[in-house]
């Protein structure tokens, strides 16, 4: 009996320490740098390069806003020394988060927990809250992060954070950001470029996140098949759209990655427009691993989308 | 043996192919490649993309895809061959129609196939004409390359003698005439990367200011969902010649406190919460507070649209739905919380008929406007509710329910009378309006009302029904400056009780009441009250004259006195003189305010 509970102890001591090794660690004077979604992921590797090691709460292609504050996630952020969130309202499950976590240096107000607003215009700020009106984002429209110039905003507020937090690497992050700022605003002239023949085209949504990407690219957003954020479609107002869209001559919705499929297919069938599957952060589809492969995607499915009928349709 | 196994092998065949409707030996389908030489570069194939042009035909249930170089003589064989084979099948409709079905199908293929095509083309010319404006510009490693390539071929360069690596490289450095030149951007991407910098400096200056954070910055930004809060007190000080409610008066119990007929009190401390819960449905929540503690007096959701609206049919698709505890729609006066009525109390018929506080219960209910005419509109309401009140009290007859619910029908008329057309001028010229001057309304409502009792002891189920009739008149000065208004109004009510002996007990009362506005702040009125009570013998009637001064619309003063007689068997005849003074105060969010305030102060 002793030699068998001493045996079953050692497999228990063994299978733990097989299972500690397993953990990811960061190596010594790496960052662990946590974000709540992949863009934020993506820039923070790209700045910080070697120094950090990096982790997203949530993949590429969830909904934002209903992802659940697990005991995992606290876990990971309880040794995060930089905390990175898109602040607003968007993200409302970070804050039980940050309180089940326990860690001080993440908390609000520290330099560690890093708002990547900051800076940030924001449109669509409601004159008027209310519950009637949907699910209002009260300070605006959140989804500033699919405008590139926002994108290159929030690198330089990761960027300043980084620097603070890491003293000591300091012009390393200059150095990666000044090397990505340079890519990116290349492809950035690039991209305008080449949807500026179709400046004025005009495309319908899903949910409310094109505000940012449509005036940036020059496109019109004629509507979106949730009559009011975040409430279900109803049959009268898909009639609605897809009546909009015959009448404006409008072929492309774009379709967040995580919305009802079905719903939009039929929308689509009926005003014979074209489907483009929407991710809102990096990663959400397959090849946009990094911001500029992401508005690569995003650009190159709008002019394959748009095809030959460059030019405003009034 | 194997003859047998043959054969078996042959007949399984016949059958399945019988079966599948297909020949015994199908026709294969043949893929033909396109050419090799067609496959170069997209360069040399830029307007000659015949191998994309495919000319789809069918065989059978299978898709043949030809080259574009003989398309016609296929197609023509292949259709040939259908049409042989669709002639010495047996005629067969169903063959026929899916034969069809895919010929339209490899129509809209065609179609489809001949626009992306298209689309490919344009692409690859833009493509093409970019490229040729271009200048290509050799790499340094290119140059590299070709220079020891000439220089292992014999090749002289001028200026220079070997070619070594280093050597290479330092006359590049130094060689001025071999110094790339930089590819002249256009002026769009020059004033593209000026705009671009100019709104990256915006964004650099509003990097100062702090955005919203987590925490208690949000928290207070979303507090701005919370609902509308409005609190309203209901102060008042009696005395009376009433004796207490020691079972010989029907004074309401809750003006007197512990029998004590001369008091100051509070009647209620009303905490009210309304908002938007969706776009679909509103909440409203009313807590009231009293000597007895707290109860809920209404609380209850109201849905004015639905999600499923257009799956419902269309006579259903504007009912609105009220789930939750709600004061019945009774008549007017059940509708009015106590501290918005025009009188101190309740009239007695509604006391003796609905209940003390009113008739609040909990369910559901489904109300309707049905338009009549350009004048006249009509709602009916239909409740289902418990037939006891919330807590389990007893209730008092007659909607004393017990395991019966109680089901309420409401039907009302109303209209709208505008002011005469020449009002205005008359008004002009110093006339004192008329009646048929003034805005006025009518509402005209029947209720019908029933629920069951049943006995304990027998387990007999005895029913209660309850009529009523309500009519309400409202006249309001048309002159901008006068805020003269009138007021009339009245209720009744009939009940059948089932008795335990086999009989039915009849009982009527009502009220009426008639108000004057004659200043904006000033109200003054009469109740007249005659009742039978629903459970004794007996009768009441009270005369009750008032006055109410609205200090501000959220602060109201009011001194009414009653004459009140009553005989009741057993009882004898009894005459009380009561006096009230009542305060009304409300703040918080703006609260509704009472019907017959017209909605003007």
């Amino acid at each position: 009996m002793k030699t068998r509970s001493w045996r079953n102890f050692g497999i228990l001591v063994a299978g733990s320490l097989i299972l500690l090794a397993f953990q990811s660690r960061p190596a010594m004077g790496q960052l662990n740098v946590v974000t709540t979604t992949p863009t934020y992921l993506s820039l923070a590797k790209e700045l910080g390069a070697e120094h950090v090691q990096v982790k997203s709460l949530m993949k590429g292609g969830r909904n934002v806003h209903n992802i659940l504050p697990t005991p995992s996630k606290m876990l990971a952020m309880r040794n995060a020394d930089l905390f990175i969130h898109s602040g607003l309202d968007l993200e409302l499950w970070v804050t039980q988060l940050l309180r089940g976590c326990r860690n001080r240096r993440i908390q609000p107000g520290q330099p560690a927990n890093v708002n990547a607003a900051r800076g940030i215009k924001l449109k669509q700020v409601p004159m008027q809250i209310s519950r009637s009106k949907g699910d209002l984002h009260i300070y605006g429209n959140p989804h500033y992060q699919l405008d590139p110039i926002n994108v290159i905003l929030i690198a330089r507020t990761i960027r300043d954070a980084l620097k603070k937090v890491d003293a000591a690497n300091a012009t390393d992050y200059d150095r990666h950001y000044k090397k990505w700022e340079r890519k990116m605003k290349k492809k950035l002239v690039e991209w305008l470029k080449k949807m500026r023949p179709y400046k004025g085209m005009k495309i319908v949504g899903y949910h409310n996140v094109l505000p940012y990407f449509a005036d940036r690219f020059g496109l019109k957003v004629i509507g979106y098949v949730e009559p009011k954020p975040g409430i279900t479609p109803t049959a009268s107002h898909t009639v609605e759209l897809v009546n909009k869209m015959r009448k404006e001559g409008c072929h492309v919705m774009l379709v967040n990655t995580w919305a009802n499929q079905a719903t939009a297919r039929g929308v689509s069938q009926r005003a014979g427009a074209t489907i483009i599957a929407f991710p809102e952060w990096v990663g959400g589809v397959k090849g946009t691993g990094d911001c500029i492969a992401f508005f690569d995607y995003q650009v190159n499915s709008l002019v394959k989308a748009f095809g030959g009928k460059a030019g405003a349709k009034k | 043996m194997s003859c047998r196994l043959l054969s078996i092998f042959f007949v399984n065949a016949l059958i399945v192919s019988f079966c599948c409707d297909q020949p015994l030996l199908a026709q294969k389908p043949r893929f033909i490649p396109p050419p090799s030489k067609q496959r170069t570069s997209k360069a040399s194939n830029a307007g000659k993309m015949d191998w994309i042009n495919a000319e789809t035909v069918k065989s059978g249930d299978s898709l043949v895809h030809h080259s574009g170089s003989r398309p016609k003589e296929a197609a023509l064989r292949q259709k040939a061959s259908v049409s042989e084979l669709s002639k010495t099948r047996p005629a067969n409709r169903r063959h026929k129609d899916r034969l069809t079905q895919l010929a339209q199908r490899i129509e809209q293929m065609e179609t489809r196939h001949r626009r992306e095509i298209r689309l490919l083309s344009q692409q690859i010319e833009r493509l093409q004409g970019q490229l040729q404006t271009r200048r290509v510009q050799p790499t340094r490693a290119t140059i590299v390359r070709e220079r020891s390539m000439k220089s292992m071929s014999g090749e002289r360069t001028p200026g220079i003698l070997h070619v070594s690596k280093q050597a290479g490289k330092k006359r590049l450095k130094q060689d001025p005439a071999r110094k790339q030149k930089k590819v002249p951007r256009s002026s769009d991407d020059q004033s593209t990367e000026k705009s671009i910098e100019e709104l990256l400096q915006e964004g650099e200056s509003r990097r100062a200011v702090k955005p919203p954070e987590l925490g208690a910055g949000l928290g207070a930004k979303l507090s701005a969902f919370n609902p509308n809060i409005s609190l309203i007190g209901d102060f008042f000080g009696v005395t009376s010649t009433a004796p207490d409610g020691n079972g010989r008066s029907r004074i309401p119990l809750g003006f007197f406190n512990d029998g004590d007929v001369d008091t100051f009190s509070f009647r209620e401390i009303e905490l009210m919460g309304t908002a938007a819960i969706d776009p679909y449905s509103d909440a409203l929540v009313k807590l009231a507070f009293n000597n007895g503690g707290v109860e809920i007096e209404e609380a209850y959701a109201l849905f004015h649209d639905y999600q499923f609206r257009d799956q419902l049919p269309k006579w259903m698709q504007n009912v609105q739905t009220k789930v939750g505890q709600f004061r019945m729609a009774f008549g007017p006066m059940n509708l009015v919380d106590e501290h918005d009525l025009p009188t101190v109390d309740q009239p007695l018929a509604n006391q003796r008929f609905l209940g003390e506080e009113g008739l609040i219960r909990a369910g559901v209910s489904f109300s309707k406007i049905l338009p009549i005419s350009e004048q006249w509109t009509s709602e009916l309401i239909l409740q289902i509710t418990n037939g006891e009140p919330l807590g389990g009290e007893p209730g008092s007859a007659p909607f004393a329910g017990i395991e019966h619910p109680l089901g309420l029908l409401h039907y009302e008329l109303s209209r709208d009378y505008q002011p005469a057309s020449d009002w205005k001028s008359r008004h002009e010229a110093g006339c004192e309006p008329r009646l048929q001057d003034g805005r006025r309304t009518l509402t005209l409502g029947s209720t019908f009302a029933a629920t069951g009792n049943r006995v304990e002891t027998s387990g007999e189920n005895l029913y209660s029904l309850v009529e009523g009739l309500n009519a309400t008149w409202q006249w309001f000065d048309p002159r901008p400056d006068s805020y003269r208004q009138y007021l009339l109004q009245g209720e009744t009510f009939f009940s059948q009780l089932d008795q335990a002996n086999d009989g039915v007990r009849f009982d009527a009362g009502g009220y009426f009441l008639a108000q004057m506005r004659f200043k904006r702040q000033w109200f003054v009125g009469t109740r007249f009250d005659i009742t039978e009570f629903p459970d004794r013998d007996g009768f009441q009637t009270a005369v009750t004259p008032y006055m109410t001064y609205f200090m501000t619309e959220f602060n109201r003063l009011r001194l009414q006195y009653q004459f009140l007689h009553q005989e009741i068997d057993g009882a004898g005849r009894d005459n009380a003189h009561t006096v009230w003074f009542q305060l009304v105060f409300a703040y918080g969010a703006h609260p509704p305010e009472p019907y017959y305030l017209g909605a003007r102060f």
